[in-house]
C-alpha cells in the first residue's frame, strides 16, 4: 500500500533498529574488552594475595582436587584456581585446576590443557624454583560476559513494541494536518470553490494546497463562464422565440389573407433565426469543451479558404457581391488547426464580411505565406467597425449600435475562440483604401 | 390608442406592431432610445413598450431619464430579463407594468388596456359619459344600452374623447389617435370621422370648439 504512515514507521523502525544493531555491537565490544582487562587484574590481585600468603607460610600443602564450593557466595564468582610449584612439583592446587602446569613462565599468558582453554596468570614466588599460576576457564569467563551483556540489552528489546508504537503515534500526530486537510475538502459542496484558507495549513503541504487553491479557481472561473453562457444562451434564446409567438399569433388571429401570409413569412424567419442562433450556441460550447491533445491535425490553410469562398460563393453572387481569392503560388503551407474549426472560423469571417458589405460591393480572401507564419486577411468594402467596438465585438452577443442586419452577435465570439484555442491572432483594421474592413488572422506553420 | 414600441429585433418589433394593430391599436415602432426619446417628445402616446435591452443606451436608462424629465405616460417593460431583481429594478426606474419574453399578445393587449385605463383614472374596462358606455375590453360602444356598430377609427375617437368626457380634446390629439406613422389623417378626414360619430350618436353629443378641438359631452341639451 502506497501510504506515508507505512512509508514512516517503516523507514522509522529500519533506522531506528539499525542504529540500535550497531550500538549493542560496539558496546558489547567494549564490555567484553574491559570485562576481560577486569578478570585480568581480578587474576592478577588473586596471585599477589596468594603470594603474600605462601610467604607467611599458611598455604595447605596440597589440596583436594574435588574441592567443593561453599554454599554462600555469588552467581558472579569467578571461579578462580590456582596452582603453587616448587622446583617442577605441584605443591598445592585450588579450584578446578589441573594437574599439569597451567603456565610455562610468569605473566599472562592462554592455555589449552585436555579440553579447556584457561587465562593464566604466573607469578614468582620470592623463593627461587617456586612458581604460582592462578587460572580461570575461559568458559566462565564467557559465561559472564554473555550474563551481563543480556542484562544490559534486554530492557532495549523489550522496549522494541513500545518504540514502535510511540513512532507509530508520532507519526499520526505528525500526519494530522493533512487529515484535517482531507476532511475539509470531503465536506465541501462541489459549488463550494473558495480557496482553502492556508493559515493553518504546514510548510509541508503548503505548495500542494496552493495548487489545489489554483485549480479551484480555474475550476470555478471555468463554471462561472458556463453558467454565463447558459444564462446568456437562455437570455438571448427569449426574443427570438417572442418573435415567433408574436407571429404565430398573429397569423392566428388574422382575418386577413395577405397579412396571414405575411405574418406566416416572418415566423419562418424567426424559426430560422432561432435554429440559426441555437446552432452557433452549439459550436461555441463545443468549443469550449474542446480537448486539444489527441486533436492535433493539420491542414491547408489555402486549401480551407478555397472550399470555404467556393461555399459562400453563392450567397455573394445572390447580393452581387464580388468574391475573389488569392493564394501564395507553388506553396501549399499547413496550419495546426484540424480542418473543421478552421472551416468555421474563415466561415464566420466571410459570413460578416459579405453580410455587411453593400450590394454590389466586394469582398477579398487573400492567404500570404510569411517566413514563420501564414496569414489569412478577408477585407471588405462595408462600412467597417469603428476602433471603439473592435474590442467588444468580440464579446458574446455583442452587436454594435446601429447594426441593422440580423445576426446572433455570436460569429466573431467564435472565431475569437477558436484563435485562443490554436494560438492563433486576429486584428481588426481599416481597409488601406475605402471604409471596409481588413480582418488580418496570423497562423502558426505546421511544423 | 396610440402606442410607442421600443424594441431593437427586427423581426419581433413589426411582430408587435401588426399583432396590436389587429386590436386596433395605432403602433409606432423604433429600434433605439435615442428616437424613442425623439418620438416621445414631438408625438402624444397613450403608452410605451419598451425593450430593456437596446443596443447602446439601455432601456432602463432611457425610462429614468423621460420620468426624470417627468414624462407621465404609462410605460410596460417587455424583455428578456426575467429575474425578480430585474423586474424591481423595471418597476423603481419608473415602469408601470413588466412582462418577461416570450409572452402572449393576448396577454400583452389586456395588460396594454389596464395601463391606460387606471392612466386615464379609471379603475374599470367600461369608461361612461351619461348614456354612453365604451366596453374597452370587448370594443363595443352602446348608447342607452343598445350597442352601435363603429369603425375602428370611430372607436379609437370615441375611446380618446369619451375618456375625457366634457373637455376639449385638442385637433392634433385626435389627428394622433389611433394613427400610427404610416397613416397619418388628412386633416378634413378627422371632420369626416367625427360626422359619421354625430349620426350615430346624436349631433349635439360631439360639439365643436372652434380652432381648438372637439368636446364629447355627457348629457346634451336636447
Amino acid at each position: 500500500m502506497n501510504s506515508i504512515r507505512h512509508r514512516l514507521l517503516i523507514s522509522l523502525l529500519v533506522v531506528w533498529v539499525t542504529i540500535w544493531i550497531a550500538v549493542a555491537f560496539v558496546s558489547v565490544e567494549r564490555s567484553n574488552h574491559e570485562v576481560g582487562e577486569l578478570m585480568d587484574a581480578q587474576l592478577a590481585q588473586t596471585a599477589h594475595v596468594l603470594r603474600q600468603i605462601t610467604l607467611a607460610g599458611n598455604l595447605p600443602d596440597v589440596v583436594s582436587t574435588s574441592q567443593a564450593l561453599s554454599p554462600v557466595g555469588h552467581a558472579y564468582e569467578s571461579m578462580i584456581s590456582f596452582q603453587l610449584w616448587r622446583d617442577g612439583r605441584l605443591i598445592s592446587r585450588f579450584g578446578a585446576a589441573p594437574d599439569e602446569p597451567l603456565g610455562h613462565a610468569p605473566g599472562f599468558s592462554n592455555q589449552d590443557i585436555a579440553d579447556t582453554r584457561w587465562r593464566v596468570f604466573g607469578l614468582k614466588s620470592s623463593d627461587a624454583g617456586e612458581i604460582l599460576y592462578v587460572g580461570q576457564s575461559y568458559a566462565i569467563r564467557q559465561e559472564l560476559i554473555e550474563y551481563l551483556t543480556l542484562h544490559a540489552l534486554r530492557p532495549i528489546l523489550w522496549s522494541m513494541p513500545l518504540a514502535v508504537l510511540l513512532i507509530w503515534l508520532a507519526v499520526t500526530e505528525g500526519l494530522r494536518p493533512l487529515r484535517r486537510l482531507r476532511s475539509q475538502i470531503r465536506h465541501r459542496s462541489a459549488e463550494q470553490l473558495d480557496p482553502i484558507d492556508m493559515h493553518s495549513i504546514p510548510v509541508e503541504i503548503r505548495p500542494l494546497t496552493s495548487a489545489l487553491n489554483e485549480l479551484m479557481k480555474r475550476l470555478d472561473r471555468a463554471l462561472s463562464a458556463e453558467r454565463h453562457f447558459a444564462a446568456d444562451a437562455s437570455h438571448e434564446l427569449r426574443t427570438p422565440f417572442a418573435a415567433i409567438r408574436t407571429h404565430a399569433q398573429v397569423a392566428q388571429r388574422s382575418k386577413n389573407s395577405q397579412e396571414r401570409e405575411e405574418a406566416l413569412t416572418q415566423l419562418i424567419r424567426g424559426i430560422d433565426r432561432a435554429s440559426h442562433l441555437i446552432s452557433q450556441l452549439l459550436i461555441l460550447s463545443r468549443l469550449h469543451i474542446r480537448v486539444r491533445e489527441g486533436q492535433a491535425a493539420s491542414c491547408s490553410l489555402a486549401g480551407a479558404a478555397a472550399q470555404v469562398v467556393e461555399d459562400k460563393s453563392t450567397i455573394a453572387q445572390a447580393k452581387n457581391i464580388t468574391l475573389r481569392l488569392t493564394t501564395p503560388p507553388g506553396e501549399d503551407a499547413l496550419v495546426d488547426i484540424p480542418p473543421a474549426p478552421l472551416a468555421i472560423l474563415i466561415g464566420n469571417l466571410l459570413d460578416n464580411a459579405i453580410k455587411f458589405t453593400p450590394a454590389g460591393g466586394q469582398v477579398r480572401v487573400s492567404v500570404m505565406a510569411r517566413s514563420h507564419h501564414l496569414l489569412l486577411q478577408v477585407l471588405d468594402s462595408g462600412p467597417g467597425i469603428p476602433a471603439v467596438d473592435r474590442e467588444r465585438v468580440f464579446d458574446r452577443f455583442y452587436r454594435p449600435i446601429g447594426q441593422s442586419e440580423p445576426g446572433a452577435g455570436l460569429g466573431l465570439s467564435i472565431v475569437r475562440r477558436i484563435i485562443d484555442l490554436y494560438d492563433a491572432d486576429i486584428e481588426l483594421l481599416d481597409a488601406e483604401t475605402g471604409s471596409g474592413l481588413l480582418v488580418e488572422v496570423s497562423f502558426h506553420r505546421s511544423a | 390608442m396610440r402606442i410607442l414600441i421600443v424594441e431593437d429585433d427586427s423581426l419581433l418589433g413589426p411582430g408587435l406592431k401588426t399583432g396590436l394593430a389587429q386590436d386596433g391599436y395605432a403602433a409606432d415602432w423604433v429600434q433605439t432610445a435615442e428616437l424613442a426619446e425623439h418620438a416621445l417628445r414631438v408625438e402624444h402616446f397613450d403608452v410605451a413598450v419598451l425593450d430593456l435591452g437596446l443596443p447602446g443606451r439601455d432601456g432602463l436608462s432611457l425610462l429614468r431619464d423621460l420620468r426624470a424629465h417627468g414624462l407621465k405616460l404609462p410605460v410596460l417593460i417587455l424583455t428578456a430579463r426575467d429575474t425578480v431583481a430585474d423586474k424591481v429594478a423595471g418597476l423603481d426606474a419608473g415602469a408601470d407594468d413588466y412582462l418577461a419574453k416570450p409572452f402572449d399578445l393576448d396577454e400583452l393587449t389586456a395588460r396594454i388596456r389596464a395601463l391606460t385605463r387606471r392612466g386615464s383614472g379609471h379603475a374599470t374596462p367600461i369608461l361612461r359619459a351619461g348614456a354612453l358606455e365604451l366596453d374597452t375590453q370587448n370594443r363595443c360602444l352602446s348608447l342607452h344600452g343598445e350597442g352601435l356598430q363603429l369603425s375602428p377609427k370611430e372607436y379609437a375617437l370615441v375611446e380618446t374623447l369619451i375618456a375625457r368626457a366634457d373637455h376639449v380634446v385638442p385637433r392634433a390629439r385626435l389627428l394622433a389617435t389611433g394613427h400610427s406613422w404610416e397613416d397619418q389623417l388628412e386633416s378634413n378626414a378627422l371632420e369626416v370621422h367625427i360626422h359619421h360619430l354625430r349620426a350615430k350618436l346624436g349631433k349635439q353629443r360631439i360639439l365643436t370648439v372652434r380652432g381648438v378641438g372637439y368636446t364629447l359631452v355627457s348629457n346634451p341639451s336636447s
